[in-house]
């Protein structure tokens, strides 16, 4: 029966629900039990499971931060000596930046978004899963590197030409570029989930413009993720290739050049830094609101603040280059855009001070003093930052301790302090208990007085004349008090996290059925209550913050009175729904926990790690079993379509299977192609950027093989697309795939083929332009034996009887990869041969 | 020795413009600072607040008076940057640096441009004129900074960087390595010394005259990596040492200069200053270490 | 079909910054190839022409924006197109003050 209430839409499922359906979805959402735990997919687990390997590696990385203190303490220090000091000061910033910042704002996103956009999980459970743990083994065994005595010495950025085999000849920076790989799988991995979880996996009614700040940040996060990641990974190709096979991207002699190196880094390095402060700061912005119990004042602008950030933060980079040499012109482009990002900042700021008065009386708890902790430290920082944008100035603080300051005021300012109040904030959401409020404030004492007395006394030890990265200072240049100070200050913040790991360990007991609830009476769907299955039926909203406007929507979402309180098709499900709108269109059934993502993840490691020390028969046979792991897992995806659409309520009757531009794999795809995208855009830039500098080593028009070889392989290529094209066609009228995929599998392998037999005479090692041109020969290859392996897989299903005309997911994301490649490797031949010729 | 390396204490204009920028900086940085920590305050504990919570708070405090004071900014660093291009000229002398790791090597070019005389690890400058220096790398990255008298600008291997900087007061100033090169990187110092004119000329002289005498026990040791010019002394692999007794410091800047040093030094390097590539000379017996050290301290 | 709208929504949205974007590019390539290549008389006429290129196409997205602005995706392309503005005219400015290759 339908209760009419005035002027809301009546409930989906209003009546009572049938016995033992809560325990059912409860039975099948079950975590699996034993060592079996270890498979577990839900984001419940996985996130917290990813904080916590994220803030262990904040604790080792700043055991190393302490250890440096100590030997800075006083001048002349024989504590540590510049070997170990070198490898200290590297993993310090690697591990800090790689391994704990970016991973900890992206656990808090799977830990928090499906529950906070009233989905049940995140769409690729499966993927966190693999991610997450890569990124873990990964990182433990790069952090025990150091132990080894191997750990990188090149700094967090690593410029070479330090860092080729040259000047670095052991396996310590190659741990490196290990280390670097994970953190890339797992980003990617991590903003594939975001971006598809954010714009498809909404509760009905929650619009665009209805989305908490956090997810609008967590989305900008991923974004920026898509289009920086992408420098960094062709980077540390392009270094590993020169250490390992002397292909000349950064050494002189043959036409390379260092600052190649830094140009991409810093594409990628500067937005990395907002990467980090964005997710921070857009937990702020939900913390803020439910200190001052009313909603965030300006939330347009805070939005539009978030946006900008994420795009103007990609033309800030060689503001971390304004000491190479480049012309004054190009270098105030750049200080002028630095200037203009301040202002999103601004915004920002200002609308957490106009909430903050629009409340009443603000009762200061722990998560409460953390974010004013974090204005004043956050607030300084930008001031500084906006003084290092300044070319002149910049000139005096590059590489002193100046920039230490700064950096760390932004970093641990902008995001550990927002992360600390996100943890004493949301920690009720997953645990029993929440922390203690009398030992928090000793917690946010020690650390907040602890941080400014070691790192403000460095703005001055900065421009007093003490560069960064050194081991040691003499004494008589006044640096002595400054330095001892600083050491101190680093002590009282050990101290302080000390003191929290103390209270996490007496009082954080991991529950989700009985965590301690909605203590801060916030009004965000992630304080419903809920279970392993998110909330027992996916609410439907109409405001920002439902909790508030929505009275007693806890008590109907918990008698199942909402969307989906069961699971009629019998297993994990939530729904999909429309980007903009969040109207629902079909119900996406979810994976179970299992062992193939974890094996997946713990070859891969494995497969790296025995490349690194270049024991390549163990690392093959690892990556074997990691590949037959996620085939293993590739063949349970895409499961059988069923019959009939599913009601969720409402009279809703939702599919229960989709495939093409509305599936979450298409999207997934579409994200990686950008990824990809990106890759190939840096490779361009490379090629272009190389020309401009090393023009001796580029050949003339008349040197440039004939131009049949442009088109010869790019029929070929292009041939190999209709071919796929074909195969889809064929698919689409219930007849087999076999001769397209085949055909398509011969005409890309021609293509490419022809493609290399024209660059025959050519040697990478030999200058910067051969190196460049197989690199994206290389490419072209790589990119065409991944769409080949898609494509086999595809028609393997179709032999099987697993993909047909309906159920076709799989060959679906082989097409669209396949074009991509296609598309990639025409680009690619255009630019070789057709644009020496447009420019010689 | 007595030296400055202070980006606040600067003893020329390179410095001094950069200085006033900074004032600038951290009085115009601090007024925001503290207006923006007041306005906080104010929301968390103030009474009447009402103006302080709506959108036109957020659009007058976090648009429009960032937009004119950045603005403001952006006009007066840009001239103050010209300033001090403007403020420096056409050289009077030109230096070339090659940075090694470890130590700067240093050759003065004479007025057509060829190349004077070599030294290392010190530049000697005449007081109130422009001096460039042309910047290059025989390795990896390193960068020159010497903050009392200009910013800093990087050696990249295969580009040559030029620095103009002056000394408008006689001193000696410090400079280091301020880009990361490995190893010792922190032991990678230089100075450079400010002099009137005439004294600056009465050293080039002498820098440019030959050693005043050889050394049996040196060439058979030292030669392979040392030059004393007027002597068959030739390597080049290390720092010049024609004149090294007339030099403040040894060691790239770390130790002051004397017998008692020198002979440190070649005895255990390694212990001074892990990593560098001078190797130790442990099989000299103290007498032939002595006379060895007395001799590149007579070199002046 | 929701999905293309999604996209076709999202440039709209994001056109004014994508502008920036583009404009920035240019400047700072043209000016590095013209300096790298000795032809620094080329780097003025680049960053001026770029920048009108660039005001006009602002202009009209903020035009275009600002009438649908009561709904939530217009406005926020107009206020990014807005910001971009800012931001093309200060990164324009230096072209006035510092002279084209020199250090």
């Amino acid at each position: 029966m339908t209760t009419a209430r005035a002027g809301v839409a009546p409930l989906p499922n209003p009546g009572p629900r049938p016995p033992g359906e809560a325990e059912t979805l409860a039975r099948i959402w079950a975590p699996p039990r034993g060592l079996a735990f270890l498979t577990v997919v839900n984001n419940n687990y996985v996130g917290v499971l990813y904080v916590g390997a994220a803030f262990l590696f904040f604790v080792l990385a700043g055991i190393l931060a302490l250890v440096m203190r100590a030997q800075l303490a006083v001048p002349d220090n024989t504590l540590v000596g510049p070997s170990l000091y070198n490898q200290l000061f590297t993993m310090h910033g690697t591990v800090m930046m790689f391994l704990f910042a970016v991973p900890a704002v992206e656990a808090m996103g799977i830990l928090l978004l499906p529950n906070m956009l009233g989905a049940r999980d995140l769409p690729f459970p499966r993927l966190s899963a693999y991610a997450f743990w890569a990124y873990f083994v990964g990182g433990i065994v790069f952090f025990a590197s150091i132990f080894l005595g191997s750990a990188p010495t090149g700094g967090w950025f690593m410029n070479p030409p330090l860092t080729t085999a040259t000047y670095s000849p052991g396996v310590n920076e190659d741990f490196w570029l290990l280390g670097i790989g994970f953190i890339e799988i797992s980003a990617i991995a991590g903003a594939i989930e975001i971006v598809v979880g954010v714009l498809r996996t909404r509760a009905p009614g929650m619009t665009l413009g209805r989305m908490p700040v956090f997810a609008w940040a967590m989305l900008v996060f991923a974004a920026m993720i898509i289009f920086a990641f992408p420098a960094v990974i062709l980077a540390t190709a392009l270094l590993e290739l020169e250490r390992a096979f002397g292909w000349p991207f950064f050494s002189v002699d043959r036409g390379g050049d260092p600052l190649l190196w830094q140009h991409l880094f810093w594409f990628f390095g500067h937005p990395e830094v907002y990467i980090i402060f964005l997710p921070a700061a857009g937990m702020v912005s939900m913390i803020v609101p439910t200190m001052a119990q009313t909603p965030l004042v300006a939330y347009r602008l805070v939005v539009l603040a978030l946006v900008a950030t994420g795009f103007l933060s990609f033309g800030l980079w060689v503001h971390h280059m304004f000491a190479t040499g480049i012309p004054r012109l190009s270098l105030s482009f750049f200080e002028a855009a630095s200037m203009a990002v301040a202002i999103p900042s601004g915004i920002q700021v200002f609308a957490w001070i106009a909430t903050l008065a629009k409340g009443r009386r603000i009762r200061l708890t722990t998560p409460g003093l953390f974010i004013l902790g974090f204005l004043f430290t956050f607030v300084l920082g930008g001031l500084t930052g906006v003084m290092v944008a300044v070319v002149p100035f910049d000139w005096q603080a590059h590489d002193s301790y100046f920039v230490v300051a700064h950096l760390h005021y932004v970093l641990i300012g902008g995001m550990v302090f927002p992360l600390f109040a996100a943890f004493y904030y949301w920690l009720p959401y997953t645990s029993r208990h929440a922390l203690s409020e009398r030992l928090g404030r000793w917690v946010f004492g020690l650390m907040f007085v602890g941080f400014h007395v070691a790192f403000f006394p460095m703005h001055f030890t900065g421009l007093a004349g003490m560069p960064r990265r050194v081991y040691t200072y003499p004494a008589g240049l006044g640096w002595e008090g400054l330095n001892l100070v600083s050491t101190a200050g680093a002590f009282m913040i050990a101290a302080g996290v000390a003191l929290f790991i103390v209270d996490l360990a007496r009082r954080f007991r991991f529950a989700i059925e009985g965590n301690a609830g909605n203590v801060w009476n916030a009004g965000t769907l992630e304080w419903l209550p809920s279970g392993t299955y998110a909330t027992r039926s996916i609410p439907s909203v109409a405001s920002r913050e439902p909790l508030w406007d929505q009275p007693g929507l806890a008590r109907d979402v918990e008698a199942g009175h909402y969307y989906l309180p069961n699971a009629p098709t019998g297993g994990r499900e939530t729904i999909v729904s429309s980007p903009i709108e969040a109207a629902p269109q079909w119900l996406m059934r979810m994976p179970r926990p299992g062992w193939p993502p974890i094996v997946a993840a713990w070859f891969t490691a494995a497969f790296f790690l025995f490349l690194t020390v270049k024991w390549v028969l163990p690392a093959c046979l690892c990556g074997a079993v990691a590949i037959g792991a996620m085939l293993a897992w590739a063949w349970r995806l895409d499961p059988p379509p069923l019959a009939a659409p599913v009601e969720v309520g409402g009279g809703l009757a939702l599919p229960a299977y989709m495939s093409g531009p509305r599936s979450q794999s298409w999207w997934a795809m579409v994200v990686l192609m950008l990824v990809a995208g990106s890759v190939y855009g840096c490779v361009v830039f490379s090629y272009l950027y190389l020309w401009t500098v090393s023009p001796e080593v580029w050949p003339a028009a008349d040197r440039l093989p004939d131009l049949v070889h442009l088109a010869v392989p790019a029929a070929l290529y292009g041939a190999s697309s209709a071919a796929i094209g074909l195969a889809n066609r064929a698919l689409g009228r219930g007849r087999s795939l076999h001769p397209g995929v085949v055909a398509a599998i011969v005409l890309f392998a021609a293509g490419f083929a022809a493609d290399l037999f024209a660059h025959r005479a050519l040697s990478p090692a030999q200058s910067s332009y051969g190196a460049v041109v197989y690199l994206v020969l290389s490419l072209a290859g790589f990119f065409g034996a991944v769409s080949i392996a898609l494509a086999l897989f595809a028609t393997a299903r179709y032999a099987h009887g697993l993909l047909d005309r309906v159920r076709r997911v799989t060959f679906d994301n082989a097409r669209l990869f396949w074009h991509y490649s296609v598309g990639q490797s025409l680009v690619g031949l255009a630019l070789v041969h057709g644009f020496p010729r447009l420019a010689g | 020795m007595e030296s400055v390396q202070s980006a606040l204490a600067p003893h020329g204009p390179g410095a001094a413009i950069t200085a006033e920028v900074a004032v600038v900086l951290f009085v115009g940085g601090g007024l925001v600072f503290l207006l923006v920590m007041a306005l906080a305050a104010w929301a968390v504990f103030g009474r009447r607040r009402d103006w302080l919570a709506g959108r036109a708070a957020v659009v007058a405090g976090g648009i429009a008076f960032p937009t004119v004071v950045l603005f403001a900014l952006l006009v007066y660093t840009l001239f103050a940057a010209g300033r001090i291009a403007d403020a420096h000229g056409p050289p009077a002398l030109r230096i070339g640096v090659v940075g090694e790791q470890w130590w700067w090597r240093v050759h003065y070019l004479d007025a057509a441009g060829e190349r004077d005389f070599a030294t290392a690890n010190e530049l000697r400058i005449p007081v109130g004129r422009t001096v460039e220096v042309e910047l290059r790398s025989a390795d990896v990255l390193h960068s020159f900074w010497v903050p009392a008298l200009a910013g800093k600008l990087d050696l990249i291997p295969g580009r040559t960087n030029r620095l103009r900087l002056r000394a408008d007061r006689p001193g000696v100033f410090r400079g280091q390595c301020a880009e990361y090169c490995g190893g010792p990187h922190a032991q990678m110092a230089f100075l450079v010394v400010a002099e009137e004119e005439g004294a600056f000329e009465r050293w080039r002289e002498r820098q440019r005259a030959p050693a005043s005498a050889a050394n049996d026990l040196f060439l058979a040791r030292c030669a392979a990596c040392h030059t004393v010019r007027g002597t068959p002394a030739a390597g080049t692999l290390g720092p010049d040492l024609t004149h090294a007794g007339s030099r403040l410091a040894i060691g790239a800047g770390i130790l002051p200069n004397g017998a008692g040093a020198i002979a440190g030094w070649i005895a255990s390097s390694q212990r001074i200053k892990p990593g560098n590539l001078m190797p130790e000379f442990h099989d000299l017996d103290g007498a032939a270490l002595a006379a060895l050290a007395e001799y590149v301290a007579s070199l002046e | 079909m929701r999905t293309q709208r999604f996209a076709a929504t999202a440039l709209g949205m994001s056109a004014g910054i994508i502008v920036w974007a583009v404009h920035f590019a240019a400047i700072y390539g043209a000016t590095a190839v013209a300096c790298a290549r000795g032809l620094p008389q080329l780097v003025a006429p680049a960053v001026g022409w770029s920048t009108a290129a660039a005001v006009a196409a602002l202009a009209v997205v903020l035009v275009r924006g600002y009438r649908r602005r009561h709904v939530f995706e217009r406005w926020l392309g107009a206020a990014l197109a807005a910001l971009a503005l800012v931001a093309v005219a200060w990164e324009a400015i230096p072209v006035l003050v510092v002279p084209p290759c020199g250090g």
